[in-house]
């Protein structure tokens, strides 16, 4: 039986991006940033944080001399494509040494989502498209939790090409920064459910 | 074992909508990746069947004509080619006549669950309103009596919530006053 609510000048939760990362700072959880919104990032499971860990460490190694670095899901990523976005994903290889010790890069060459339950419809779609908006973006990895399964999608001269790594056996070679991930070294230590 | 793998193939727009029309389910187009629609339920159905006879036989002559989900919505993000099908669209430019799909709609709607809430929040949300043609946007929710409409004002984008089925939900937008009542007409709610 409730009368409408009456419209403000904007929403409560419509933010500028300059509220937005004034407020980030000081927030104990992760937003990300998109059409003027901040949505909270849900809680990571174990599986997630192994799997993580695991990316950092088989990348840091492989990345070492080559001029790149892998950042894992603290650093933020922004875009303007054309709307300000601000995203937390879960893990970058950045080449330009200038956003290394910055808390927010804009030009990384891969990207990665671990996904779940709660994260795939964006992880699959709306940043998808997203991450291939960056020009600098080569590659974009998804990478299941429930299975051992790795995406990479990746661009070509023409367009972007998609390829299924399936299996503890499989290798998922990434085509770029001569990156080869052993699945059976990226599910380290994780436990599939029946 | 697969997970549900939702980005399978790259194609173009011309292959996607070759494709499309023989294709046994609906796919939406983001960018060069295809997505298969999923089917719809029962609440949903009745409240797509609802909206269209309202909002079908308010829009009976004139200019403007409603469009439920079998309407292609086609815009450009920046390089890239989207194609949805709004679960309902009012279209109000007479040049878009005899075309498959609608570039310019003025109103559109989405039936919102658990499942798609966060597409339709945050996905379709972001893209929709840079649509230079777009007044309103509705989102009806399925399992409770509440509709979420944002609305271009000089402002800029505002939102309004109605909730129960006593509401009126007013769009300011082409004087569409949608009685909840009617909206939800045989949707049972999950107590």
């Amino acid at each position: 039986m409730s009368a409408a609510v009456s419209s403000q000048n904007r929403p409560l939760d419509y933010l500028t991006a300059s509220e937005y990362l004034a407020a980030e700072v000081h927030s104990s959880t992760k937003h990300e940033y998109i059409a003027g919104r901040a949505y909270e990032m849900p809680q990571t499971s174990g599986a997630h944080m192994v799997l993580a860990q695991n990316l950092a460490g088989m990348l840091h190694n492989r990345l070492r001399g080559s001029g790149c670095r892998f950042f894992g899901s603290n650093t933020k990523l922004s875009l303007a494509i054309p709307d300000d976005r601000y995203y937390y994903p879960d893990g970058m290889i950045l080449c330009d040494s200038r956003e290394f010790l910055q808390s927010c890069a804009t030009k990384p060459t891969v990207i990665f989502e671990i996904l779940s339950e709660e994260t795939r419809p964006i992880d699959e779609r709306e940043k998808c498209v997203a991450y291939r908006a960056l020009e600098s973006v080569q590659a974009y990895i998804v990478i299941e939790q429930i299975c051992a399964e790795v995406t990479l999608i990746r661009r070509t001269s023409e367009s972007w090409e998609i390829r299924r790594f399936t299996g503890l056996d499989a290798e998922a070679d990434l085509g770029v920064h001569g990156l080869v991930l052993p699945l059976g070294e990226l599910y380290e230590d994780i436990v599939f459910p029946a | 074992m697969s997970a549900v793998a939702q980005i399978t193939q790259f194609i173009t727009v011309e292959e996607y909508l070759e494709t499309e029309e023989l294709a046994p389910r609906k796919r939406e187009y983001l960018g060069g990746v295809v997505y298969e629609m999923a089917g719809a339920s029962e609440s949903h159905n009745r409240i797509a069947s609802n909206l269209s006879r309202f909002l079908g036989n308010y829009f009976l002559d004139g200019p403007c004509e409603y469009f439920s989900s079998d309407m292609k919505l086609s815009f450009d993000l920046g390089k890239l080619s989207y194609f949805y099908y709004p679960d309902g669209m009012v279209a109000c430019d007479p040049k878009e006549n005899g075309k498959d799909f609608r570039e310019r709609p003025t109103v559109i709607f989405e039936i919102t669950s658990e499942s798609t809430r966060s597409i339709d929040e945050r996905e379709k949300w972001t893209a929709y309103r840079q649509l230079p043609s777009l007044e309103a946007y509705v989102r009806i929710e399925q399992v409770t009596p509440k509709v979420l409409v944002e609305v271009r004002t000089e402002r800029g984008w505002e939102e309004r919530l109605f909730s129960g089925l006593e509401s009126l939900a007013n769009l300011g937008v082409l004087g569409i006053k949608l009685p909840l009542r009617e909206v939800y007409r045989r949707v049972e709610f999950p107590s």
